[in-house]
């Protein structure tokens, strides 16, 4: 991955020595040298081919006169970074009570430390390439017994011919505290970005994260949430993709405490050209604990498909009660999905369940609706929003669940 | 109204209907009767238009329309209703919201104007009560978590929800206890009218008592070998349909 950063280095405006995230970016930097991209071989991009990226000129964090931007939906606090740099006329930034809300570069907290990403680099060496040129981010903190829900809106634009952007967020809810916030990635035409986002819950936190990923038919989109779980806490993600050439999420939850809930959910909507890929991990630890899962997607054209859900229970992670269900819908014969549920189980009282289907719409179904007299147009799309709905009434964010609405009607027309 | 002739049609390039004929004028109620694996669900599922069957020879037409060109969203527009014999589970979709997108299509289509909010829900409050059909029923996922007899409740009050010239009752009272069969068939009877035809499908004679069929025709092996008045229909359930079959076999040989 060397020549990549060297080339990105080149390019870049910025000088490696501005990069907030110093000992981890020397170290990732280091590392690069002896990480390679993954290719088809790699267990965990198997389905998902980077070379297309990886092969393309890039330049990184730099600011750029940006052409028109789509509107962004106003928040109490609207963060909006363009390109990795924190763009002040764009966004909206005021108090919020108990709220800590900065620049990553400006929010010096211990916390980070105990994030080590390194240990992740092979398996995801695009976060070695993140921690390398991550510069800017949002740092969200909750003080304890506070609340905050829906006042708080990241928006992360990359935008011009080429652009890289690295992003590193943190969000910390200190005990007792309550924060639900949403997260936009906007990708215009031909970009890129990397994020990584760590979150961590003290004891009886609640951190609900609503996320929408919308990119251009050219532009690709990588995540990466690190999640880590005091006892007593509630972890919500809801993540939709709605459109973009290529978008690639992990998550990785750790339920270090007892008594805990992680819910996942995702929703993905893959036409022509376009592919999705969600890797999720919950590694229960500790007992006690309870985590949920469902991913629907819709694919449509020749858009691909990957899940992959993977679920520790380790041998101390008595009665954990795991569920997952992927569930998808092909309304193409050329649309594919790879769909692969993991479960790693070292516990003997546990509850785990999972389920995995792909298919058409139910014919039957539809044939009884035509009867009453809804056109087939009418009738898939009733069917094709009925399955989404289980999805979609997880998120709490209305223009979130608007914008999902809107794709939706476009992508069946 | 309705003009079958000399129908064939065939599954899996299996012949199942071999050259029936049948007439409905308005406000007639027919009864279709015969033993299992005559054709009488085949013929149901022909006229509501699943494409799973293959019209090989003949006609049905609807007020002198084609009924065969017409797609199953067309045939409903046009006045046809089915009501299932396994009404179809769809979870998620609501009830009343997808009957007034059906009942709002079926306008559009026959150049009307879309039902007003107020005159909906009013149209559901008395439809609903015609077949005593729970109200948070109607608002539920279509079918989802219904009783069987529910299912049948509500393909009555969908029946009446969209008006229909014609509607088929393919073995609405199977699965159905006495009490919920009177229900279901005093809904029907209510819904009976000089413009309005039913082609009731059933194996029993039962269902009869209460919807009192003004033709009763035999269907065996594909075509339809006897029709008589109400009557018919005792006789069948005192004797059977061995009978028909042997007479069948004499005509045949």
């Amino acid at each position: 991955m060397q020549a990549l950063f060297d080339q990105l280095s080149r390019a870049s405006e910025r000088n490696a020595s501005n990069l907030f995230f110093d000992s981890e970016g020397a170290n990732a930097r280091a590392a690069l040298g002896q990480i390679e991209f993954p290719t088809s071989k790699s267990e965990n991009w198997k389905y998902t081919r980077t070379a297309g990226i990886t092969s393309k000129t890039w330049i990184t964090n730099s600011i750029i006169p940006a052409p028109a931007l789509p509107e962004i939906p106003s928040y109490a606090c609207s963060l909006v970074f363009v390109n990795g740099i924190l763009d002040r006329e764009r966004s909206q930034i005021t108090d919020i009570q108990d709220v800590e809300l900065l620049k990553s570069s400006e929010a010096h907290w211990p916390e980070w430390e105990q994030f080590d990403f390194s240990e992740r680099y092979k398996d995801n060496p695009f976060l070695a390439l993140n921690s390398a040129l991550s510069a800017e981010g949002a740092a969200i903190r909750i003080g304890k017994n506070a609340s905050s829900k829906g006042q708080i809106g990241l928006t992360f634009i990359t935008s011009g011919e080429g652009q890289l952007s690295a992003v590193r967020n943190l969000i910390i809810a200190d005990e007792n505290a309550e924060l639900t916030f949403s997260i936009r990635h906007i990708g215009m035409p031909t970009t890129w970005q990397i994020h990584n986002t760590a979150f961590l819950l003290r004891e009886n936190a609640k951190v609900h994260v609503d996320l929408a990923q919308e990119g251009a038919p050219t532009a690709h989109i990588m995540t990466h949430s690190e999640v880590k779980l005091s006892s007593n806490t509630r972890f919500t993600l809801n993540t939709a993709t709605l459109k973009g050439k290529f978008t690639r999420n992990d998550v990785r939850v750790e339920v270090l405490g007892n008594n805990t809930e992680a819910n996942l959910n995702g929703f993905y909507m893959p036409a022509a050209g376009e592919l999705v890929d969600n890797h999720t991990v919950i590694d229960h630890v500790l007992p006690h604990s309870q985590s949920n899962e469902t991913y629907r997607g819709i694919l449509s054209g020749n858009g691909i498909g990957v899940f992959n859900g993977k679920v520790f229970v380790r041998q101390d992670a008595q009665k954990t009660n795991a569920f997952q269900s992927n569930a998808n819908i092909l309304l193409s014969d050329d649309a594919v999905m790879n769909s692969k549920p993991e479960l790693e189980i070292y516990a003997d009282d546990v509850k785990c369940s999972h389920g995995s289907t792909t298919g058409q719409l139910d014919s039957d179904a539809l044939f009884y609706l035509r009867t009453r007299g809804l056109s087939f147009d009418a009738a898939r799309k009733t069917l094709v929003q009925a399955f989404a709905a289980a999805v979609i009434e997880q998120f709490s964010d209305s223009s979130i669940v608007k914008s999902i609405d809107h794709t939706l009607r476009t992508k069946l027309a | 109204m309705l003009s079958i002739k000399n129908l064939h049609v065939s599954v899996d390039e299996k012949q199942i209907l071999r050259g029936l004929s049948l007439d409905v004028k308005p406000g007639e109620v027919h009864a279709i009767m015969g033993p299992n694996g005559s054709g009488k669900s085949t013929l149901a599922s022909v006229l509501a238009g699943n494409e799973a069957f293959e019209v090989t020879a003949g006609s049905i037409e609807l007020d002198g329309e084609d009924l065969l060109e017409l797609s199953p969203e067309a045939r409903a527009h046009a006045g046809l209703f089915l009501a299932f014999q396994y009404p179809i589970e769809i979870p998620g979709v609501s009830n009343i919201n997808f009957l007034r997108t059906a009942i709002n299509e079926k306008r559009e289509a026959l150049g009307q104007e879309a039902m007003s909010a107020k005159d909906f829900l009013k149209a559901v409050k008395e439809k609903s009560a015609l077949v005593e059909l729970d109200n948070k029923l109607a608002n539920r996922s279509v079918n989802e978590g219904f009783s069987g007899g529910e299912k049948k409740r509500n393909e009555i009050f969908q029946l009446a929800m969209l008006e229909p010239k014609i509607a088929i009752l393919d073995e609405t009272d199977s699965g159905l206890d006495i009490d919920a069969l009177r229900i279901v068939a005093n809904g029907v009877n209510k819904l009976r009218s000089p413009d309005r035809s039913f082609i009731v499908v059933t194996h029993y004679q039962r269902l009869l008592d209460y919807i009192v069929p003004d033709f009763v025709h035999v269907l065996y092996e594909g075509r339809i070998v006897k029709t008589g008045g109400k009557d018919l229909a005792l006789e069948l359930e005192a004797k059977g349909y061995d009978w028909i079959k042997q007479e069948f076999e004499e005509v045949a040989s």
